[in-house]
């Protein structure tokens, strides 16, 4: 699982750091950002497969940059991990398109499952896009493209 | 309603952070217990050249009792999450069930000490009440503690010469308090409270007393072993 290319954005240092260290013991690295900001960059530099972000952070908040990378990179799967998780929050995530919703504390290998499925996932996508385009179908390759923003 | 929708603000706020600190002991007990497993993988291999870690169950049970601290605190964190927006405005109306459920798992402190144990019975359905939660776990809130009071602690109450609800009464029935949700063609939800230690005066005195003199979103009743708060179904056109 060590090709994931994951990214961590939570403003929490400890705890996305922590997470970061876990994660890397059960052989998938990742890239840590503690802001929206740095996280819109990352992604415009080195787009990830897979994304945990949190919700409440200070400038721009997770919300907004879900919505931004799901118009900019439609690829990206986007889990979401808060702390704060009202019902209205998890359903406004998913209508943006976030692949899942996990409130915190979460068990790491609960997380681990919902990264994999979530890369999987990616990889499925990324495979029926590349299928179609080579048999010329580009737009139903487009639609599916589409479906993902 | 400004003070409590304040005090709602205030307490979702606190509760955000309350989870990202659980969330952050659970993450730094889970590395440590993750090189605890690491330390004990390199003993093996190197067949105890390296020494196992001395005190590794130790560890490991101490570890063991900070995850289910964060298990409870997270379970507290949801319910303080659900108070703190209960004042919230646009809500639908408010399922007597989840209310109560709600109060339940936030009434930990008043069951212990007054001995009592608290349960919701399932009545099938859904039962919405045209007022916030925060309404509805106010009056219920106060039912509950006139009927702790009233109930002596689960303490057996003597039978009274009228007949009263209360005889006979085994000192664990009086102990339990039940919430029994419901409805009726009226247009009413209701939630009974019904202890078997809980006399018909005594009953009549706490129904009296919870509506008081002020005009609310509920009626309150008596009902046979209990009483009975009755709130106007959610949908039912005026």
């Amino acid at each position: 699982m060590d090709k994931i290319k994951l990214l961590l954005v939570d403003d929490e240092e400890n705890f996305v750091n922590t997470l970061a260290e876990r994660l890397k013991m059960r052989s998938v690295s990742s890239m840590v950002v503690h802001s929206g900001e740095d996280a819109l960059e990352t992604v415009k530099v080195q787009e990830p497969d897979v994304m945990i972000l949190d919700l409440r952070m200070p400038g721009i908040d997770g919300m907004e940059v879900l919505r931004r990378v799901r118009a900019s990179n439609p690829k990206v799967q986007i889990i979401i991990l808060t702390g704060h998780g009202t019902e209205l929050d998890e359903e406004e995530a998913r209508k943006l398109g976030a692949f899942h919703y996990h409130k915190k504390p979460i068990d790491i290998d609960e997380l681990l499952g919902t990264v994999k499925k979530a890369y999987r996932q990616r990889i499925e996508d990324a495979m029926v896009v590349a299928a179609m385009a080579q048999g010329g179908d580009f737009t139903t390759a487009r639609e599916v493209l589409d479906e993902n923003k | 309603m400004r003070k409590v929708k304040f005090m709602g603000r205030m307490a979702a706020a606190a509760s955000h952070d309350l989870c990202n600190v659980l969330a952050t002991i659970q993450q730094a007990a889970g590395l440590l217990g993750d090189y605890l497993s690491l330390a004990r993988r390199e003993s093996l291999k190197t067949a105890g050249f390296r020494p196992k870690f001395k005190y590794h169950e130790k560890f490991q049970d101490i570890l063991g009792q900070v995850q289910v601290q964060v298990d409870r605190g997270q379970n507290l964190c949801e319910q303080l999450s659900i108070l703190a927006h209960s004042p919230d405005e646009n809500q639908a109306g408010t399922d007597l069930g989840q209310a109560v459920g709600l109060l339940i798992k936030l009434s930990g402190r008043v069951t212990k000490k007054h001995h009592v144990v608290l349960e919701l019975m399932e009545s099938g359905g859904t039962f919405m009440a045209a007022a916030p939660l925060i309404e509805v776990l106010t009056a219920l809130d106060a039912a509950l503690l006139g009927v702790v009071l009233a109930c002596g602690g689960g303490q057996v109450v003597r039978p009274e010469p009228d007949g009263d609800g209360a005889a006979g009464c085994s000192p664990d029935e009086g102990r339990i308090i039940r919430f029994v949700p419901g409805g009726d063609e009226a247009g009413f939800v209701n939630v009974d409270i019904l202890c078997r230690a809980l006399g018909d005066e005594a009953a009549i005195a706490l129904a009296d007393a919870l509506v008081g003199d002020e005009t609310g979103p509920f009626t309150a009743g008596v009902v046979r072993g209990g009483v009975r708060l009755a709130f106007e179904r959610a949908g039912r056109k005026p």
